[in-house]
């Protein structure tokens, strides 16, 4: 009954856009009255944010199991890093070449993906991401190899100096805002509904008309332009790049924050990064058990809610161990009566 | 006269397997064809070949005059020809009405920038194929559930859904794929009356493969009966009934 009551108070619409513009006013005071390490935090949330959400649309929506998104992430940080400090390209320009050039790197690793099921799909991005990590440490005359490349100037919109904290701060939150709507609104459309059938039976898509080659290929085109965007962002960020931020771990991490979020759910995109940034930050003392911290997490969430926060209840396995727990119990008293009887 | 749809013997071989073996049928404008015959006598095959899910070995296949023989599924649909399957192909994780939405995608026009921008034709869209959906949903009796999700849904219903899934797409020729497999005697004759009716409102021509034969008597214009992928009689259904190569089909030589 309770449950039902609170169901019911944060499926209103109403409730929903109170609780995002309390979020929004938060977000928009914070670097005023925080710290600098807390500013931080937040900024590598929406940096972070733009790659669970594309992650989204390729995984959640359209179901392919993407297991190299920080190695495109890594394609927009170099793209952006090579253009800035070697070409003195300014950042808006290099920001619109990282994501561009990064989708059509997403695009050309899509195109093997369309003949291959989920298993073996997952196991070419795998590969892409060393590919990728093997080319950046080797190839010096361009990369610099493992010491990566420093000095990257600041993020610059058309002339404009963000160099301040609090103005860095602003442009990553109004980045990811745009992005956050941009992205929900293609899932909500027939774009969106077109990779979820395919997701789903892409026999039954096809048999609407869908051409699920042309599906996969845009969910990649669109995630990997976002992970570019991402990378140009964190290259400004930062100020230096090296190899070792895009590795296959932080692949894993991507996806684990999109498995956590809910698969189908692009703010359960964000609730995942959110959770999956603060949660190492928070532990710290815990110092490399952290990770294992992170597993048993993602253990008790299989265990218990399989479809992940947000997750549609859709996704929620009727043999999940909560079901069997349950039959067992109902197993063991109905034994228990034929034996008294 | 021209038929609406024309199969040419037809032959669909996987290796030694002659599935379909040389079958010739037709259907013509708002006519429903009945397609009977045993187990593993090569129906969904013939079907599935024919709506391209396969590639035929050999055959033609003509639609509206038109050679459809290689063309994909996909492509089939923006011509009018739609089908369900025979193990549902429903979109799990949807609700029932964003399944039958589904098959509004060809007939949307929102471009990529409507999407991003939320266009006044983007709105109109989306408001006209959830109308549109809720439509059909009426017509196969599943409004009530537009809401709840397909996993949630007894057997005869997703069976509904996917034929409100294919009228969404204002097929010219249906092809239903054991639309009553699993349902009671009650449920299954619900079924088949519901195509009736949509056959007699709209005139929309269907194929209606069917296991049962009893169920298909009074409903259909005319049968095709096969077995191992080969015609053993076609015919009013009545002739079809009492062809003593399908009653031996069924029941087995003695």
């Amino acid at each position: 009954m309770k449950k039902a009551a609170l169901k019911d108070f944060f499926s209103k619409k109403s409730t929903r856009i109170f609780l995002l513009a309390i979020l929004f006013a938060g977000l928009t005071v914070a670097p005023f009255v925080t710290n600098t390490l807390t500013k931080r935090i937040i900024s590598t949330i929406f940096i972070y944010s733009l790659l669970s959400m594309g992650n989204m649309v390729i995984g959640g929506f359209t179901g392919m199991l993407n297991l190299g998104h920080a190695a495109f992430w890594g394609v927009g940080a170099y793209i952006t890093a090579i253009l800035m400090t070697g070409y003195n390209v300014p950042f808006s320009a290099a920001f619109l070449a990282a994501g561009i050039g990064t989708a059509l790197v997403g695009l050309v690793v899509s195109i093997p993906c369309l003949r291959l099921s989920t298993d073996f799909l997952s196991l070419i991005t795998i590969a892409f991401s060393y590919i990728f990590l093997a080319v950046v440490r080797n190839w010096m005359s361009v990369t610099k190899g493992p010491q990566g490349i420093p000095g990257i100037s600041c993020i610059n919109f058309f002339g404009v100096d963000f160099s301040s904290a609090n103005a860095v701060y602003f442009v990553l939150f109004a980045v990811a805002v745009v992005s956050f709507i941009v992205i929900s609104n293609i899932t909500k459309s027939k774009f969106g509904l077109a990779m979820q059938a395919v997701r789903d039976d892409e026999l039954g898509a096809r048999s609407a008309g869908i051409k699920p080659a042309q599906v996969k290929i845009l969910s990649f085109v669109i995630g990997t332009f976002f992970a570019g965007l991402a990378g140009a962002l964190y290259a400004a960020y930062i100020g230096y790049i090296g190899p070792n931020t895009f590795t296959f771990d932080t692949s894993t991490t991507i996806f684990q924050m999109c498995i956590l979020g809910g698969l189908g759910s692009i703010p359960g995109a964000v609730v995942g990064t959110v959770f999956f940034v603060v949660m190492p930050e928070t532990i710290r003392t815990l110092a490399v058990y952290r990770v294992g911290v992170g597993g048993v997490i993602m253990l008790l969430l299989m265990l218990f809610r399989p479809q992940g926060i947000m997750g549609s209840r859709a996704f929620a396995t009727k043999d999940g161990i909560q079901e069997r727990i349950k039959n067992k119990l109902i197993a063991r008293k109905v034994a228990n009566v034929q034996k008294h009887v | 006269m021209g038929y609406l749809l024309e199969v040419r013997d037809l032959k669909m071989y996987f290796g030694g397997v002659h599935a379909v073996d040389g079958i010739s049928f037709e259907v013509g404008q708002g006519e429903i064809i009945g397609i009977i015959g045993p187990n593993g006598s090569g129906k969904t095959t013939l079907i599935n070949a024919v709506t391209g899910v396969y590639n035929p070995t050999a055959g033609t296949i003509l639609f509206d005059g038109m050679d459809i023989t290689s063309k994909k599924m996909e492509n089939l649909v923006s011509l009018g020809i739609c089908r369900t399957f025979q193990n549902l192909k429903l979109h799990k994780a949807l609700t029932v009405l964003q399944n039958v939405i589904v098959g509004e995608h060809l007939a949307n026009d929102s471009n990529f920038f409507d999407a991003v921008f939320r266009t006044k034709r983007f709105r109109q869209n989306e408001k006209r194929a959830r109308e549109l959906a809720m439509t059909e949903l009426e017509k196969v009796g599943l409004a009530g559930n537009a809401s709840d999700f397909v996993s949630e849904l007894p057997y005869g219903m997703q069976k509904k859904l996917e034929i409100a899934r294919a009228l969404v797409m204002k097929p010219k020729l249906l092809i239903l794929d054991e639309p009553t497999a699993g349902m009671n005697s009650v449920e299954a004759k619900e079924q088949i009356d519901l195509v009736k009716k949509l056959n007699q409102e709209t005139g929309l021509s269907v194929i209606l493969i069917e296991h049962n034969m009893k169920l298909l008597m009074n409903s259909v214009n005319r049968v095709l009966a096969i077995d191992a992928g080969k015609e053993i009689a076609r015919g009013l259904p009545s002739e079809v009934q009492n062809n003593s190569r399908v009653i031996s089909a069924y029941l087995g030589e003695d």
